[in-house]
């Protein structure tokens, strides 16, 4: 792409967005819908700059990615083994194929009441309610990940000198990354929505909980900036991802016109 | 230096049905030192089973297979496999799949490279080391995956038509490429394919197939004076007698297959 090419791409992306805050802003201004309900959107900035500024936002931030990072990176260790267990073990598969079906349309934020039962409002239950909605995703594309690495690849490795025991992290592992790293990119947004949802709920701290007491309050601007700027950190978080699939994964990719 | 000696050979797979197939049947079988043997037969006839057991792939039924008198048990390093489709490990470039088996054996570093950069020239694959197989072609990749297996210097080689999807100019290069590999080298190869032709102008001895169960129907001397250029050879008319003796045999076989197919339609 050219240097234009990227720049008309970048305008037309960010044109609806600036659209929309336009609009709000002239409707609020305009006393079409009432501040009480809905602050202007030259609020929310304000407020946003000083969530930043006075170090609240840090806080609560550093407090929610602890949670939905931990969640995630347990989710990818689990889910990983027991993906790649049930793709080559008949029995663990059998095992697990009923639970695993079971499962998967429960919306995990539904166990909250049980983890604060369990593990009353900590740190702990919210990685554990993470942890449950990251896993599923991993689990099932390891899973096919694995089923899906070809025969020749094996027997070629086998013959080469590779042991039966080191096959797994020097074949199997790495032929089926491109749908782990799938399964990873899907959990994470997951676990961003399932950490805002459990602190709305149970937690005295965290972006969540953030969210919830200003809004509790009425104070809709700091509130509508406590969303923003989160969503702001998911967007960067999942570029990331992409990115760094991207070197990850170059041997995968198909090849592009560039 | 390694001679592949087969007993008895048997291999039956169960169907979805519930019975069993016969995939070979009574294999006896010695290829000799330095010997090259090709495999031709129906489709079916289970030469790849053959050379899958010969590999330690899969376990055979009955029968056994020795190299150099030790019985097969389990795929190693002795004996290098190369297959039609390939099989390069895609997360690894060109240079990284050659070395694949050279790190298993646990060689240094430098002496990994050395070897690394004396296949890539020897292949023509100067200025590819550090591509990606989904970049190269087809004829490229059986190069790798050709000096892949060479690399670590494996007595045997089992070919299992290693030619199979190339196109017929880069087919007929990499042939002498491999004949060129096997006087220069030594080794013992176990080649199989489908094509007459081509077993004929590689082999020194080309071993025809029944239809299933395969047995051996026919073992073929090929006494071609191979110091001759690709021309002289194939238009000479001693190959053109052996490649019609083995056609021959191939095609009754073939026959049969089609006749026992119409039967069981009718």
């Amino acid at each position: 792409m050219t240097a234009r090419a990227r720049l008309v791409a970048a305008v037309s992306a960010l044109a609806p967005i600036a659209v929309a805050l336009a609009t709000w802003e002239a409707v609020t201004r305009a006393g079409v819908v009432s501040t009480q309900m809905l602050p202007t959107f030259s609020s929310v900035g304000t407020a946003a700059g000083d969530l930043v500024v006075s170090g609240v936002l840090g806080h609560h931030l550093l407090v929610s990615l602890y949670r939905a990072l931990g969640g995630l990176a347990l989710s990818i260790v689990v889910g990983v083994i027991l993906g790649f267990a049930m793709a080559t073990r008949r029995h663990v598969e059998s095992f697990f194929d009923p639970l695993v079906s079971l499962l998967y349309p429960l919306p995990k934020t539904a166990l909250v009441p049980l983890t604060m039962v369990w593990l009353g409002i900590t740190n702990q239950a919210a990685i554990l309610v993470v942890f449950l909605a990251g896993l599923l995703p991993v689990v099932v594309n390891t899973y096919h990940g694995v089923k899906r690495v070809e025969r020749v690849l094996i027997w070629s490795a086998r013959s080469l000198g590779t042991s039966e025991r080191r096959l797994f992290t020097r074949v199997v592992l790495p032929a089926s990354l491109p749908y782990i790293w799938n399964g990873i990119r899907i959990a994470l947004p997951i676990s961003f929505i399932v950490v805002i949802s459990v602190e709305l709920v149970a937690s005295r701290v965290g972006i969540g909980n953030l969210i919830n007491g200003y809004g509790g309050l009425g104070v809709y601007d700091y509130m509508f900036a406590a969303i923003f700027l989160f969503v702001l950190v998911a967007f960067v978080s999942d570029r990331f991802t992409v990115r760094l699939g991207r070197g990850l994964l170059r041997w995968h990719e198909e090849p592009s016109g560039r | 230096m390694a001679r592949i000696e087969i007993r008895g050979l048997g291999k039956t797979f169960p169907t979805i049905k519930g019975d069993a197939v016969d995939a070979i049947s009574d294999l006896s079988f010695t290829v000799g030192d330095n010997e090259f043997v090709s495999i031709v037969g129906p489709s079916g006839c289970g030469k790849s089973t053959w050379l899958s057991i010969v590999a330690g792939f899969i376990p055979p039924t009955t029968g056994t297979v020795l190299i150099d008198d030790r019985p097969v048990t389990a795929p190693g390093p002795d004996r290098g496999v190369v297959f039609q489709e390939y099989a390069l490990f895609p997360w690894r470039t060109v240079a990284d799949n050659i070395a694949y088996g050279l790190e298993e054996k646990g060689l240094a570093r430098d002496e990994v490279r050395r070897i690394v950069d004396a296949y890539v020239r020897r292949m023509g694959l100067a200025g590819f080391q550090s591509k990606y197989p989904r970049e190269l072609s087809g004829g490229m990749k059986q190069r790798v995956a050709l000096a892949r297996t060479l690399a670590y210097e494996p007595d045997v080689l089992l070919m299992d038509e290693p030619f199979g999807a190339l196109d017929a100019q880069t087919r007929e290069l990499q042939q002498d490429e491999l004949l060129g590999i096997w006087r220069e080298k030594k080794k013992t190869v176990l080649f199989v394919t489908h094509s007459v032709e081509e077993a004929v102008y590689l082999s020194e001895r080309v071993v025809v197939m029944t239809t299933r169960p395969g047995r051996i129907k026919s073992v073929i001397d090929v006494d071609l004076d191979r110091a001759r250029h690709r021309e002289d050879v194939v238009t000479s008319p001693e190959f053109a007698r052996l490649r019609n003796r083995v056609w021959l045999d191939v095609r009754e076989e073939v026959m049969k297959q089609y006749d026992a197919a119409r039967d069981s339609a009718r």
